[in-house]
Parts: C-alpha cells; structure tokens; sequence
C-alpha cells in the first residue's frame, strides 16, 4: 500500500530539510530535490502524489528567476497536484499558478508565501490531499488468483522496456491509479486479462462500496498519452450506447479509463476469440449478429464523409498501418519476400517469389502463377472507381478485443484506432480475424479450397460454397458470409473495394513478419495461408470487372424461367415464382396486396389480418433475396408504401 | 464571432463601466448587473466571461463561489484597482479564472479578455455558449 508521497522541491537546503521535518511527522513519505534535474528524476521514476515547488530554484535573488514555475508548466507531469512556494509572492506570480488553466485544473492548487509558517503548508498539503490527490489508501485490492495477476506483472506488460529498479515504481504508480480511480469504494476485485494491445491492457474490476453495493465495471489502463488520445477520440466519436466511460484518471506513466457495460455480468464476459474456440454455433452467430447490426452499425450511423483525396488503396494503406513511419513499400516489399523464404519448406506446399509475383506449387496439382499482390496495393484500383464512402468505426477489431456478455451482446473497449474509416474496414477486420485468427485447418490444401470458396462472389450477398471447404472450416464460411451481407447491405453489393480490404489487411499482417524470429508450425502455417490468400486475392482484383447491380433487364421467357441480364434465377420456389409471374404481368404498375394473397396464395383477403400481412412481407423478402443484387435496396420489386407491389423490369433505385 | 460579457457592479454607471464596455465592443456586447440580478442572469444566458468589479461588489470570493456553482463552466475575471497576491490567491481558490488590474486603458483590457477567450485550454464556447 502506498504512503501519502510527497516532492519538496527548493534549492535552500535549511528550509527544505526543515519543512520535509513537519511533513515527516505528520506522515508524509518525503522525497527532497534541491535542483530542478533531481526533482525532475524524481518525478520521472518515483511515485509522487504531490509536488510543493519553489518558484526561484536557481537564484533567490533574481526576480526573473521562475526555474520553478516553468517546471510546474511541463506538461509531462501536469497530473501531479502542485503547491507554488513563493520567498517574495507577487500577484502576477499567483494568477500565473492558480489562474492558468491546464487540461480540467490550473497549473497548481495552492500558492504560500514561506513566510506563512510551516502550519500554514500542512493545513495546505492536508487539502491538497483532501481535494485534489483523492486516492483511497485504504481500498481493499484482490487480484485474480488465476492469472497471478499483480501490479508488477501489469506494469511489464505496459513498460516491457523499463528496468526492473524503475517498474517497482511503476507498479506502485499503477496500483496508486486504481487507488484514484476507484477511490469512492472500499473494495476492488481485478479480474483476468481480457486483452493486452500496444502497451494497454484490459480488466474486469468488481467493486464494493461501503454500503455493499457492487458495480462491475471494465479497466483499460495504459501509457498516459496514448490512452488520453484514445478517450478524446473516444469521447468525439463513439456512440452513445454501447461501453460508457464512467470514470478516468492519469498519473504521470499511465492512464486508466473505467468503463460500466450496462446489464453485462462480467463473470460471464469472454472474448470473441473465447467464443468462437467453445464451438457453440449458435451464440456465436447471435454474438456476430449483435456486433454487425447493433454495436458497429450504431458507430457507422455517426458520420460519413467521402474520401476525394486519395484513391482507395491508399486510403486502405492508410488504415492498415502500411503508411506510418519507416514502413516504405520496398520495406514491405521486403517484408513479403522474407516471408516467401522462411515459408517455403512447408511440407505441403512450395512458394517461390517469381519477378512479377509468386507461385505456389501443391502436390499433384499444376503450378499457380500469381501477381505481386505488393504491386496491386500500391497501385490505383482501376476496376473500382466508385465514390469511398467513410464512417465512423471504433478502430482495429480482434478476436480479442471485442468482448461478449452470457447474451452475447458485444462490446467495444479497445478504440486506439478510432475514426472515419472506409465503410467497407471494419466488415474486412472481422472476416479477416475469423480466416486468419481463429479459424484452424490441417494443411495449406485445406487453406486452398477455403480461399478459392472466399473468392468466387461476384456480390457480396452470394452465397458461399461451403460444401466445397473442409468441415472444420465450415462454421467460419458461415459466419463470413454473415459478415459480408450485411457488409453489402450497409455498403453495396460491389465485393471490389470489400476484397481490396482484405487484402490491405494481409499485406500489413505480413509486414508484421519478424525474420529474426523462431515461427512455431502453426504460426509458419499461418503466414503462409497470409501470403496465399494476398496471391489469389490480388489475382481475383485483377480480372476483369466484375459484374454487379444493376445486372440488366429481368424478364420471363417464353418458358416461364426469370433472368437478369445474363443471369438465370434458378432458385425461386412455388409461390416465389407465382408472385414474380403476377407482377412481371402487370409491369410497371401497381399490383396490391389483396390481389397477392387472392392470387399467390389463394385466400379471401382480409384487411388489418396480422398474420397474413406477416406472410406477404414474408414472401417479398424471400423474393427480394433470390432476385436482388441488394435485397435491402430494392431495384426490380418496388414497395408502394401502404397499398402493395410493382416489378421495375428495368430497375431503378428506391430510397 | 461576437461575445456576451457580464459586468458584475453594484456601481452600474461608475466610469470603468463605460470604459469595459468600449473596451470590449470590438468583441461583443457588455451586460451590468448588480450582484444579485448577476446570480439570475447566469442561470439564463451564458456569457463568454463575468467580470467582477472587485471595488463594487461585497465579496469578491462569496460572489465568485456563488457565480461558479451557478455555472460551473462560468470564466470569472476579478478586476480590482488594488491587486494582492494575498487576495489574487482567495479569488482564484473560489474557482475565478484570472485576476486582472482594473486597467483604465482600453488595449490592456480587451488584450485581457481577448487572451483569456482565446486559450484553447479553458472549456470551449459549444452551443451557443456566451455567443449572440
């Protein structure tokens, strides 16, 4: 448990030993810096909670002296609460530290003249404590036996790079932030890890008030800067339902964001990477269900702003990570070559890098020759040249990061990457995750169906042969194909941009290849399915547009089959096709919903009949899905609101 | 973008009030109201700043603690004739945000105000806030 701490700062070693003295015994913890640079170590290492300051801390008797001041001002330790010491307090001195506004408080708390005795700067440290530093030394803190969680086993996890004398301290600085955080309670229980991403980490935290009461809540804690970019971007962009930032607190190191999910029972919260690896089918679609029509569609709905200053792919490079600093195309090109290498003596497949591409060799199988799926990411998409729509997407989804409640309604707690996204990003993430990250395969033939059944659409809503893939993988197409409808219906049908996704997403998950490092089979496996799947992705962008909505004229020939444009319709069932008969009759005109049920199914019509009404709308949507290329956005079977139906023949768009 | 200033006085036509007031015109309008009628009015407009006359009013920190639970959002500017650090401190641990010298030059004034406004550190000016 951590002592009220305390930095006396001043270069008069008399008065500051002697004022540490009445400190002391009244049970601060003291530390003394009689320079500016030992004060400034102290802070950057220890633990402090807070800083008394004297202003001239060069010379005593140089009124331009504010060594001090300007110490106080440095953002870096802006979360310490600050005393100003003044030997000769004017009040320019005071407006300047008690009148500056930083962040959410002013450059210090308090201003005392030395003179003013040394009663004067306790009562003054007391309401500092009182006020400002507000941490619960008393809080009750259990840690999950489980995972042997502890505060030094976090602080590594969040400062892998920090010697081991200094993580001490940070450990102590973490424990002090769930201090602060959780100060209105008497007992806090840390639960398992939930997730662990660049240097933040996420918890469950049961907590107890004195009156008993418990709320569960959710702990995202992190180095301080990037996690209080993180909030703001949070706080601009996520919507309002969803996880809710009830709390945050910084410390010089960290940050700490305490979220409350509303009705979830944090026993029961499991990633979605737990979900899927439990094998149960059916929460798992409901859990995607929920994630695609409620949880992200409720951060699309919050903006969208069309990209006119790039082309898409490099929108995409932008989004996966492919454009930051040091990350050239010639050092991913690189990186794809390295991967070439350390992947070719897998047993079952051989890859070589070619000039213009990459080939792959499976046994007993001709050799497949495919572009330089590098190339094809760093080059305008010709076949695509349609309007890059962006919304508001919470970021960089993973099988971890995304958490499930026992009603498997999701939740979102990792938005580092927050912001207008290309509204195909966050649909390409989650496919991405389930073909890569979660979903298993015993060898790169069984990868090979999979990706040929993933790329065959010519509309995002097809359906995929999941027939043609291993059982194993089944489960994964399924959910893909979840995915990708409501990716269409939220963004159109045109897989192109869709495809052009994934592959932005590879290629940065194969930059991420370490040649230095010791690959595990199943890792070297995995790459490999990566570098597959960029190939004939790349191969896929290149052929020649492929064909989507409108599709053509729909008409019935002379046998009674449907076409659109070029396409058959094979799959209408009995009254599907006496429907489609009966409007394509009367084409272009009105056909109501009396006429319907007396026609298709038969029935008096009965008016205000609930069920029925249920059965009309039932058969349109059936309809819809097998003759649509976006049954959500109609083009041939047109509503007319209140009364019934029309066939456009030709097709035309209905808002 | 023009600005909505209250001047808290129980000495509504004193000098410095036109002064203020001629001082600010290029930023806004300026309202006087007395220190009851201030606590009123905070509660139905808000103003871009509150200046308190420290000369013309009870209790500099009673009146500033009064606006600021009020308003929480509330920029007080104490200006006073006779400035203490001592007192400096008492206005601005009421929750005042700057204590300022009641300049009698109308550039120093509205430099200021202008600076106070302009720091993007103080709470922003979001609906409507203290704009006409």
């Amino acid at each position: 448990m951590s002592q009220p701490t305390v930095l006396f700062v001043d270069n008069v070693p008399e008065f500051l030993d002697t004022r540490a003295e009445f400190l002391e015994n009244a049970g601060y913890r003291v530390h003394k810096a009689y320079t500016i640079e030992q004060a400034e170590r102290f802070l950057d290492d220890n633990l402090v909670h807070l800083a008394i300051l004297d202003i001239r801390m060069v010379n005593d008797d140089d009124d331009k002296d504010i060594s001090g001041l300007i110490l106080a001002k440095d953002p870096v330790y802006q979360p310490v609460p600050k005393i100003i010491l003044a030997g000769f307090p004017t009040f320019q001195l005071v407006r300047e530290a008690l009148g500056s506004v930083v962040h959410t408080r002013p450059l210090a708390v308090d201003f005392l003249d030395k003179r003013e005795g040394p009663q004067a700067m306790l009562q003054a440290v007391g309401k500092a404590f009182e006020k400002y530093v507000r941490f619960n030394q008393n809080l009750r803190i259990d840690w999950d036996q489980r995972e042997s969680l502890t505060p030094l086993h976090l602080a590594r996890l969040l400062n892998p790079d920090a010697p081991n004398e200094i993580l001490v301290y940070r450990a102590d600085e973490l424990e002090d932030l769930l201090r602060h955080v959780f100060c209105d309670y008497q007992q806090v229980r840390i639960g398992r890890l939930l997730w662990h991403i660049d240097r933040r980490l996420c918890v469950p935290v049961l907590a107890q008030s004195a009156q008993q009461a418990t709320d569960a809540r959710i702990l995202v804690c992190g180095e301080r800067k990037p996690l209080k970019q993180e909030l703001a971007r949070m706080q601009e962009l996520a919507p309002e339902h969803g996880s809710e930032l009830v709390g945050e607190f910084e410390t010089v190191h960290f940050c700490g964001a305490i979220y409350a999910l509303a009705d979830a029972q944090l026993e029961s919260i499991q990633t979605l990477r737990e979900l899927f690896q439990s094998g149960k089918k059916r929460p798992l679609k409901t859990a995607l269900d929920h994630l695609l029509k409620d949880t992200l569609a409720a951060w699309h709905r919050r903006g969208r702003v069309l990209e006119e200053s790039g082309h898409l792919m490099e929108v995409y490079r932008i989004w996966a990570g492919l454009d930051k600093d040091g990350m050239s195309r010639s050092k991913v090109k690189d990186r794809v070559e390295d991967l070439i290498q350390t992947s070719r003596t897998l047993s079952a497949v051989e890859i070589q890098s070619l000039d213009q591409g990459i080939m792959f060799q499976f046994p007993q199988q001709p050799l497949l020759s495919y572009p330089n799926p590098v190339a094809t990411l760093y080059t305008p998409l010709e076949s695509y040249a349609g309007p890059i729509v962006c919304r508001v997407s919470p970021g960089r989804l993973t099988p971890d990061n995304v958490l499930v409640d026992a009603e498997q309604r999701t939740w979102l707690t990792d938005l580092a990457r927050a912001g207008q996204a290309p509204q195909w990003w966050d649909f390409v993430c989650l496919e991405a995750l389930i073909r890569f990250d979660l979903s298993q395969a015993p060898d790169m033939l069984a990868w090979q169906e999979f990706e040929e059944c993933l790329i065959q659409p010519n509309v995002l809503h097809d359906r995929l042969r999941e027939q043609d893939v291993l059982q194993d993988l089944r489960m994964s197409v399924t959910l893909i194909e979840q995915i990708r409808r409501q990716a269409g219906s939220e963004a159109g049908p045109d897989p192109r941009p869709y495809y052009a996704g994934l592959l932005a997403w590879i290629v940065d998950a194969i930059a991420q290849h370490d040649p230095n490092r010791l690959y595990t089979p199943a890792e070297q496996m995995r790459n490999a399915h990566l570098l597959l799947a960029a190939a004939m992705l790349t191969k896929r962008l290149g052929q020649s547009p492929i064909q989507v909505s409108p599709g053509g004229t729909l008409r019935l020939d002379e046998k009674g089959t449907v076409w659109i444009g070029k396409r058959r319709v094979d799959e209408l069932g009995g009254q599907e096709l006496d429907l489609l008969h009966l409007l394509y009759k009367q084409q272009g005109q009105l056909v109501e919903r009396a006429r319907i049920v007396e026609s298709v199914f038969g029935e008096p019509y009965v008016e205000g009949d609930k069920h029925l009404e249920g059965r009309i709308n039932s058969l349109i949507r059936r309809l819809r899905v097998k003759v649509e290329p976006n049954s959500r956005r109609p083009r041939y079977l047109l509503t007319v609101k209140g009364k019934g139906y029309r066939l456009q023949a030709e097709g035309e768009m209905q808002e | 973008m023009k600005y909505l200033f209250l001047l808290v006085s129980n000495k509504p036509s004193a000098q410095w009030a036109s002064i203020l007031r001629e001082a600010l015109s290029p930023l806004g309008k300026l309202h006087i109201a007395s220190e009851a009628d201030a606590l009123h009015k905070v509660l139905v407009q808000h103003y871009a700043a509150v200046i308190v006359d420290a000369g013309a009013v009870h209790d500099v920190a009673s009146i500033t603690r009064d606006l600021c639970q009020r308003w929480p959002q509330a920029r007080v500017v104490i200006a006073t004739t006779s400035p203490t650090w001592k007192r400096a401190r008492e206005a601005l641990q009421a929750g005042a945000t700057d204590y300022i010298r009641k300049s009698l030059d109308k550039k120093e004034l509205y430099s200021e105000i202008k600076a106070m406004l302009s720091s993007s550190l103080l709470p922003s000016l979001s609906q409507n806030g203290g704009n006409i």
